[in-house]
């Protein structure tokens, strides 16, 4: 089987000359047909930038400087802005983060929702208005025909990512890329935001990529994550191996990061030392060392090439059934 | 629902009492200026009456110099000030809008080409380009409005410009890319909408900045040709010392429309402005 999408050693940096930076260095991973893959990371470890250069979405000052991201085997940065949107919007959709500013405050949702329809199905006004109608009752909005005459100020958090999801759906793509779709949102409405996420992945059987900080995320939707740090993976393997037997120095301490319901309220929570060095680029070896708990007497410090450590588990370090150190 | 916005707008420009008492002295008065050939007792260009008659009943604002009746020359003058202002507004808000777009949206080369040239238009002595331009071209009612259009538009193509960056961040243009939108949508059905609140509150300041200006030329004898009566060149009566001191009927009905217009389009202009922005709520 042919993957969906394939990141091949990308490489992006922000910057020239004297202050360029590279921000995502060499990362590479697939997602296949039908599956939701989970990229976790905090802030500034390069997963929302992987995420914009496949949707050509760098700022100004960021560039791919190296790797290939092919989608059904073409490659999209060789690609010109006309093909690119034959398959934006079409095959690929995306949805963001940020609900204040993702839908256009002075157009209504229906004017918003049907004019990709029209461009990129080629159907006319009633019929688009009628499939957004239709997309819009499917992602939970009760009264979806008075929702098309609404401006986006005069919906809710919720509703709006609601909108957002349906807009990503009209041209059923084979891949949606979701950014951090839930951050925004109240934890009861991310709930049903996920639920809602992964009935339509069931329905359409579309790929999700999904793009967080929040491991809770990933347990609830993804078949596999990639966890990234400083600009590189360093851990990839199905969710449920990655949770229960997390081979990854930096994994393991997320994980712990976790808050779980039942602590006790006098148990401080972990929280990972340091933070993401600012220029990873010059770091040699392990780029995770100087903030990890086990450190002092580790064999893969100097060498934390990518290796496969079990079936589909690659990790950089191999920490798996080790006792929990406290940093 | 758009009628519930724009209620909304209405409600907090009500708020300012002047900007409303300003809103009905400016329709009154355009109404005046565009009803002219129904209100106007006489023809504006044909002598009608002795040469400088104090006001009378059959006169009500006097004749000029050469007999022709002074309050339908004032109705008519309006008329083509609010006309000259009007248009030329309109010519230089089309050209900043359209060359702050672009040099906003597509940036690099573009955006710096069309800035410095913003900048050297902005930086020539403002009059004394009207000046010359009025003197190389025919003087007239188009060329006069040509030439306005062209000084004014560089305040516009910044504040459109400085929009467009910020719009161009936020992610419902990124959405719109994302979903394989063809620039020229994005571009005027999705940016240009997000600017015309501002651009219509920048474009009052520049309609009320052009009436004087036409004023300026026409008193100057670059603008509007007499026998057409303009506001401007009613004035140019005024420059001789007895007029000034023993006719006022000549000079001060066109002078008070000036000062009228200008105030009113200001105030409603600042109403406007704050009308439109929804954190006044």
């Amino acid at each position: 089987m042919e993957p969906l999408l394939q990141i091949d050693n990308l490489e992006i940096t922000f910057g020239r000359g004297k202050d360029a930076s590279r921000a995502v260095d060499g990362v590479s991973f697939c997602v296949w047909p039908g599956e939701v893959l989970g990229v976790v990371g905090e802030s500034g470890s390069g997963k929302s930038v992987t995420a914009l250069s496949v949707m050509g979405l760098l700022s100004r000052q960021g560039r791919v400087t190296g790797g290939k991201i092919l989608f059904q085997g073409k490659d999209l940065l060789t690609m010109t802005p006309e093909t690119l949107d034959t398959l934006r919007g079409v095959e690929i959709g995306m949805i963001f983060q940020d609900i204040m500013y993702s839908l256009n405050p002075v157009l209504t949702i229906g004017k918003q929702m049907t004019e990709g329809m029209r461009r990129h199905l080629r159907m006319d006004a009633a019929a688009a208005s009628a499939r957004a109608v239709e997309l819009l009752t499917r992602t939970g909005i009760r009264d979806a025909a008075q929702v098309m005459k609404k401006y986006p100020h005069q919906l809710s958090g919720g509703m709006r990512q609601r909108v957002m999801i349906a807009m990503a759906l009209a041209c059923r793509p084979k891949l949606l890329i979701a950014d951090e779709p839930t951050t925004a949102l109240d934890v009861t409405i991310q709930m049903q935001i996920m639920q809602l996420l992964r009935g339509l992945q069931r329905e359409t059987g579309m790929a999700i990529l999904l793009i967080t900080h929040d491991l809770g995320i990933v347990a609830e939707l993804a078949d596999r994550a990639v966890v990234m740090y400083a600009g590189q993976c360093v851990e990839e393997a199905p969710v449920h191996e990655l949770l229960t037997d997390p081979a990854h120095a930096y994994t393991r301490a997320l994980m712990q990061a976790v808050p779980g319901l039942h602590d006790s309220r006098e148990k401080r929570l972990y929280s990972i030392p340091g933070r993401v060095p600012e220029l990873y680029g010059d770091i040699r070896g392990c780029r995770f060392a100087e903030r990890c708990a086990y450190a002092a007497d580790c064999a893969y410090k100097n060498d934390a090439a990518m290796r496969q450590i079990a079936g589909k588990h690659y990790s950089r370090c191999d920490l798996r059934g080790e006792a929990t150190l406290l940093g | 629902m758009r009628s519930s916005k724009y209620r909304a707008v209405w409600q907090r420009f009500c708020r300012h009492r002047m900007a409303l008492v300003c809103l009905i002295i400016l329709t009154a008065l355009i109404l005046l200026a565009l009803l002219a050939p129904l209100i106007a007792p006489y023809a504006p260009q044909k002598p009608t009456g002795q040469f400088y008659q104090p006001p009378s009943a059959e006169h009500i604002l006097g004749t000029d110099k050469i007999g022709r009746d002074m309050f339908s020359r004032v109705l008519y003058a309006m008329r083509v000030s609010l006309l000259v202002g009007f248009l030329a507004t309109t010519v230089s808000t089309a050209v900043g809008v359209l060359l702050g777009l672009i040099s906003g949206y597509f940036g690099g080369a573009a955006d710096k080409i069309i800035m410095s040239f913003t900048d050297m238009v902005m930086s020539f002595p403002y009059i004394l380009l009207v000046l010359v331009a009025a003197a190389i071209f025919q003087p007239g009612m188009w060329s006069i409005i040509l030439i306005l259009g062209f000084v004014d538009w560089p305040g516009v193509a910044r504040l459109v410009r400085g929009n467009v960056l910020s719009l161009r961040e936020t992610n419902f243009i990124k959405s719109d890319i994302t979903a394989g939108m063809p620039r020229r949508y994005i571009l005027f059905s999705e940016i240009l909408p997000n600017t015309i609140a501002p651009v219509l509150v920048y474009a009052t300041s520049v309609f009320a900045i052009s009436i004087p200006d036409e004023a300026a030329l026409s008193f100057l004898g670059m603008g509007v040709q007499p026998p057409t009566p303009s506001l401007g060149n009613l004035l140019n009566g005024a420059e001789s010392l007895s007029i000034l001191t023993g006719k006022p009927w000549m000079w001060v009905p066109a002078g008070a429309a000036i000062v009228l217009l200008v105030v009113c389009i200001n105030f409603v202009g600042d109403a406007l402005r704050d009308a439109f922005d929804p954190r006044n709520s």
